[in-house]
């Protein structure tokens, strides 16, 4: 039997500005995840290099990966990945033992509208609640770049909206790099770069000059 | 904020946790109970007999024994001590069917036994040192009166210790009784003074000027008593349907058969139809040439090295058993924290996608086996110990054993149990370093 090669990304390259907002946009199975697991340090390319702040983050070890994970970058996932056996509180500050640099969980939690909800459990909260403190727990590690993979993906429109809001406002707050994979167009009118994948490989990278706002798009 | 976790997922996945807790306790009880049984017979084959000292010997004259026959015997080369020593079986009044025992010996430091409860053992005292086994049997505390009676005559006195005596290991009363009862037959010790005060009358010349049982070193002679030879007995020779009767001159006791012991005069006396199987010798054995009319020799060190066997194979059983628990064990719980490892695996990536170091990762599920271990320990231990004492009573608790586990039988199975669980929960934390966040977080939840 021969095996054929299988790549999820082939031939990528493309530049990401500091504190700018990023859509990776493509259909389901294009490589816009495994982009963002790379950019993530979770996964490392068999070739070729990721160099975030001037360091080639694919030749790291283990440890210096997890040190990366810990400081450089901050994860929303779309099924939130929250500890379910630690309160809201407790899943936010749970950061403050890897982060040396890391925020006020409390003020975080308080940030996302969820100070009456800190000693609830993920389970007694809603999908747009546990991604809240998902943002929450990012934030609160005070990353360099926010990482968000489908993050309104399990949520109602309404609900989706709002979270989305809230992570853009808050990632300008705090002058987060701010990268999203989505398939949801209307997610790509308020990026300043998109980045359009399929295949595995980046079919166009376009800037806006003039995003529009949350309250601007049609969802 | 990681301790907190593994406690509340301990909790949440009580089923699994509990399931290990079990397995660890079965392991440290079985583990145990194997030591406890392998001590205890080590004890009472050595300790106890030793604690006790035992007599090596028995010597028995159906005349007694007087002082300056023991004397004599304590003069032989080898003999480190000796005593002369009676052993009466003595009625309890106004009860049925329960009988004591009496023993008296003038040195208690041969053939001795060991206080429970209560006094040290006083040789003018007037009190009962009595089977701590009988008193417990019948409700017989320390303090309380008994009166035994022997051929008309009464001896009462307090129980003043609760002791247990090598002399009286398999306590039966007589030939007749196959398995030790405690609720009707004990023993009980009183000092040589209250014998001659008490007893003498009845058992005149027999104590105070010729002992029939004498105790060399760690041995024991028991005395026939003269004033019992109004007793008859009826008895048969083995495989014969003809009856004698025969006057009971003296008890006597032997760890190696139940028999009744007569001269050949006596026997030819009654006809009875004998002839000779076997030769006591005090010879070396290699001194005793091979000859066709000898069938076969055996003497103390043969039947030393034959239990020295025993002792070796049942020691060779219960390594193997421990082994085959270890590996069991091994096994088991390694399953066991797979299965919560991979139940749990989506949350472990989670924090190993935050940040969390696969050593830190690690110590979480090290840690979490080593606080099960904790408590499968805390519960194992009194656990084993309770359920090997309930099934030695249950099952042997007519013999005079005494359950030891020594020190090192604790730290080797705690330390064991340890080592165990360390392993396991090393082997389930190098797992963890081989995960693949990006699968496990696929995992829906």
């Amino acid at each position: 039997m021969c095996k054929s090669e299988l790549k999820a990304l082939d031939n990528v390259s493309f530049t990401l500005d500091e504190g700018k907002f990023v859509v990776i946009l493509g259909p389901s199975g294009a490589g816009k995840s495994t982009l963002l697991n790379l950019l993530g340090g979770l996964d490392s390319p068999s070739t070729g290099t990721i160099t975030v702040n001037g360091r080639d983050i694919s030749k790291l070890t283990d440890n210096e990966l997890a040190d990366y994970r810990a400081e450089t970058v901050g994860f929303v996932f779309q099924f939130y990945n929250l500890i379910p056996t630690l309160t809201v509180y407790e899943n936010v500050e749970l950061v403050s033992e890897i982060s040396k640099d890391h925020l006020d969980a409390k003020k975080m939690i308080e940030e996302v509208g969820l100070s009456e909800h800190l000693h609830n459990f993920p389970s007694e909260l809603s999908g747009g609640e546990q991604q809240r403190v998902s943002i929450a727990r990012a934030l609160a590690k005070n990353p360099q770049i926010l990482l968000c993979d489908e993050p309104t993906g399990a949520l109602d429109s309404e609900t989706g909206v709002m979270v989305l809001k809230l992570l853009l406002s808050m990632a300008k707050s705090y002058g987060k790099t701010i990268v999203i994979v989505t398939h949801n167009q209307s997610i790509a009118k308020m990026a300043d770069m998109i980045i359009r994948v399929k295949n595995g490989k980046i079919r166009s990278v376009e800037e806006q000059e003039t995003p529009m706002s949350a309250d601007e798009v049609e969802w | 904020m990681l301790v907190r976790k593994l406690f509340r997922t301990a909790w949440n996945y009580k089923s699994q946790f509990i399931s290990m807790i079990i397995m660890i306790t079965l392991g440290i009880g079985i583990f145990l109970g194997f030591n406890m049984e392998w001590y205890t017979i080590e004890y009472d084959t050595s300790r106890f007999f030793s604690d006790t000292n035992y007599a090596d010997y028995r010597l028995y004259s159906k005349d007694g024994f007087t002082s300056d026959e023991l004397h004599k015997i304590m003069e032989t080369d080898g003999v480190k001590a000796a005593t002369r020593y009676i052993s009466v079986n003595l009625d309890i009044k106004d009860s049925k069917n329960k009988s004591l025992a009496l023993d008296v010996s003038e040195n208690y430091t041969v053939s001795t036994f060991i206080v429970t409860d209560g006094e040290e053992y006083n040789e003018k005292g007037d009190g009962f040192w009595l089977s701590d086994k009988f008193a417990a049997a019948n409700d017989i505390s320390l303090g309380d009166e008994l009166t035994l009676v022997f051929q008309g005559t009464e001896i009462s006195g307090k129980v003043v210790g609760l002791i247990k005596a090598g002399e009286h290991m398999i306590c039966i009363a007589d030939n007749n009784q196959l398995m030790p009862d405690y609720s009707t037959f004990g023993y009980v010790y009183i000092s040589p003074e209250r014998f001659r005060t008490v007893l003498k009358e009845k058992v005149k010349n027999t104590y105070s000027e010729n002992i029939g049982k004498i105790n060399v070193f760690q041995k024991l002679i028991e005395k026939k008593l003269n004033d019992m030879s109004d007793d008859e007995i009826l008895d048969k020779a083995y495989g014969s349907s003809k009856t004698y009767t025969a006057k009971v001159i003296g008890y006597n006791r032997s760890i190696m058969t139940e028999s009744v012991t007569m001269t050949d005069t006596l026997a030819d006396e009654l006809g009875i139809d004998y002839h000779i199987t076997s030769v006591y010798t005090d010879k070396n054995i290699t001194e005793i040439p091979s000859s066709d009319i000898i069938s076969g020799k055996q003497d103390k060190a043969q039947l030393m090295d034959t239990f020295n066997s025993f002792v070796g194979i049942m020691d060779a059983m219960v390594v193997i058993l421990v082994i085959a628990a270890v590996i069991l064990g091994i096994v088991v719980l390694y399953n066991l924290g797979i299965m919560s490892y991979v139940e749990r695996s989506r949350e472990l990536a989670t924090l190993k996608v935050l940040g969390f170091r696969n050593k830190s990762i690690g110590r979480l599920l090290i840690s979490q086996n080593i606080w099960l271990t904790i408590t499968g320990i805390i519960i194992g231990l009194p656990a084993g110990v309770g359920a090997l004492e309930w099934m030695l009573a249950a099952l042997a608790g007519e013999y005079e054993m005494k359950l030891m586990l020594g020190p090192m039988t604790y730290c080797v199975s705690v330390l064991l149990t340890f080592c165990v669980s360390l392993l396991v929960g090393m082997m389930v934390a190098r797992k963890n370093k081989k995960i693949d966040m990006v699968e496990a977080l696929k995992i829906s939840e």
